[in-house]
């Protein structure tokens, strides 16, 4: 059994090469956007279901820490963006637990056996492209709050404390991806390990550990989302700020 | 990079799937969602406002239906008062004008009386004068004595006395 | 989920903004040293930037801290304070 940092390839149409990861992350935007349009067919302001009060509720939680941190304005704005983060790691992360997900294996171009599927956000590229989504946004609010000239005046104030203000934002960048990418890839690890050491009984409680670390780690990266955009925009602190 | 798996394609890969989950959810989940929240809300706040205004609504239909039976009751009273009022005038006027009548038919009743009294006075004035007249034609016709005269006077008072 | 007792906005702040100081400060010091490092090699002057990194690298990290223990609940307010006697 070998494993790697990265996403094991699985197929190659032409020159591009398409990972594990890369197919379980197209799964799982599939399978959220399925579920977002039954939501959207049985939606119902009178008569709410539980699977509508569910998902209501989730986006309620996330909709008032966008608010309380963010304030009411902004919140709203960054929502969608803030509440996919979530949405998308949380199934990303629970998904990857499911029994037989890991199971599958192919046999690819280079002739390796490699598994179909990987847990999405046990890929640098996926984690780094949101952290990268997310302190762009946070960039894109500060240029837009306080116009070109006033971003690059506070990010050189005073202008020796500007290399440490860029190595603060990209390692806003790197820490972001860095614990996504680590948690998941280190408990996929472990799972395997678990799996190929004493199959069935113990996994079954590092998959319950696993699935609270998948949660936390998405709320993590969701909440850090919104307090640096929060940050950026210098949004007016809401006085419920920790009321949520 | 390459050891950690980075590549920059994989990185395009994953953008671009994440960017349509969140235009995606935005028009199916996101969207619908805030606005029926903020219908809900809406709808809630109308609800609290129609309640407050029904209330109101309520609370003034009740002063309302006091002042009015209030009204009505002093209206009532004011009616019994004027009754009573205009009992009391007619009394007074009936007793007034009673009075007025019998003090009319005493003074009648006086006068004619009165009037009685004065004719029987002329009445009997008239008769002595009469009587005198008589008397003395009585007196000249035996004025040929003094005895004579003296029983004629006599007879008359005599006669006058019987009556 | 939801406004569930054993999760709110404030504990999830808290442990979101714990977590990411343990890795903000290793990524910080991380790219100044690794930095300093490949100037080192591409200009031939090991060890000055190595040692300029690891300073730079000091400093964000202690900037990366100040600025997500700001953010921390319960500081708000000193940190208010200090804003008003800044200016």
């Amino acid at each position: 059994m070998e494993i790697t940092l990265a996403a094991e390839p699985v197929a190659r149409l032409g020159d591009v090469v398409i990972t594990n990861t890369m197919i379980t992350s197209a799964i799982v935007v599939l399978l959220l956007l399925a579920v977002a349009a039954v939501y959207r067919a049985r939606l119902s302001t009178d008569s709410p279901g539980r699977f509508q009060s569910l998902i209501e509720s989730v986006l309620e939680f996330v909709l008032n820490l966008c608010e309380a941190t963010a304030g009411k304005e902004l919140g709203r704005r960054v929502f969608p963006l803030v509440c996919t983060f979530f949405v998308f790691i949380l199934t990303a992360n629970w998904f990857g637990l499911l029994p037989g997900f890991s199971a599958i294996w192919v046999v690819n171009f280079e002739g390796h056996r490699v598994p179909l599927l990987r847990a999405a956000n046990s890929d640098l590229n996926m984690t780094l492209a949101m952290a990268l989504i997310a302190v762009g946004t946070v960039q894109v609010l500060g240029v837009t709050t306080r116009g070109l000239a006033g971003y690059l005046k506070e990010l050189a104030t005073p202008l020796f404390l500007a290399p440490i203000h860029i190595i603060s934002e990209i390692s806003h960048v790197i820490s972001l991806a860095g614990r996504l990418f680590g948690n998941i890839f280190g408990g996929e690890v472990l799972l395997l390990v678990m799996y190929s050491i004493l199959p069935y009984v113990v996994p079954a409680l590092f998959v319950g550990l696993e699935a609270l670390f998948g949660f936390i780690q998405a709320l993590i990266f969701t909440v850090l989302s919104v307090v640096y955009i929060s940050l950026a925009a210098g949004a007016e602190e809401a006085p419920s700020a920790h009321a949520a | 990079m390459e050891k950690l798996g980075i590549d920059l394609w994989g990185l395009l890969w994953q953008a671009v799937a994440f960017g349509v989950l969140v235009f995606g959810l935005y028009k199916l989940l996101y969207r619908p969602t805030l606005r029926m929240l903020d219908e809900r809300a809406q709808r809630i706040r109308q609800g609290l406002a129609d309640a407050d205004r029904a209330r109101r609504r309520l609370e003034e239909a009740e002063r309302e239906y006091v002042a009015r039976l209030e009204e009505a009751s002093r209206e009532g009273q004011r009616k019994v008062s004027e009754a009573t009022q205009a009992a009391q005038r007619l009394r007074d006027e009936i007793l007034a004008q009673a009075r007025q009548e019998a003090a009319a038919l005493i003074m009648q009743a006086r006068q004619q009386i009165e009037a009685e009294q004065r004719q029987a006075l002329e009445e009997v004035r008239a008769h002595i004068a009469e009587l005198a007249v008589e008397a003395a034609r009585r007196v000249v016709r035996a004025s040929l004595d003094e005895e004579a005269q003296r029983r004629l006077v006599e007879e008359f008072l005599a006669d006058e006395m019987r009556q | 989920m939801g406004k569930g007792p054993w999760i709110n906005g404030r504990t999830a702040r808290a442990l979101a903004l714990a977590a990411q100081l343990g890795t903000a400060v290793a990524a910080s010091l991380g790219l100044a040293i690794g930095g300093g490092l490949l100037l080192d090699r591409w200009l031939k002057t090991w060890p000055v930037f190595l040692l300029l990194g690891i300073a730079v690298g000091l400093l964000a990290s202690w900037y990366t801290i100040a600025s997500l223990a700001r953010e921390l609940p319960g500081q708000k307010k000193r940190n208010k304070e200090h804003n008003l006697k800044d200016e």
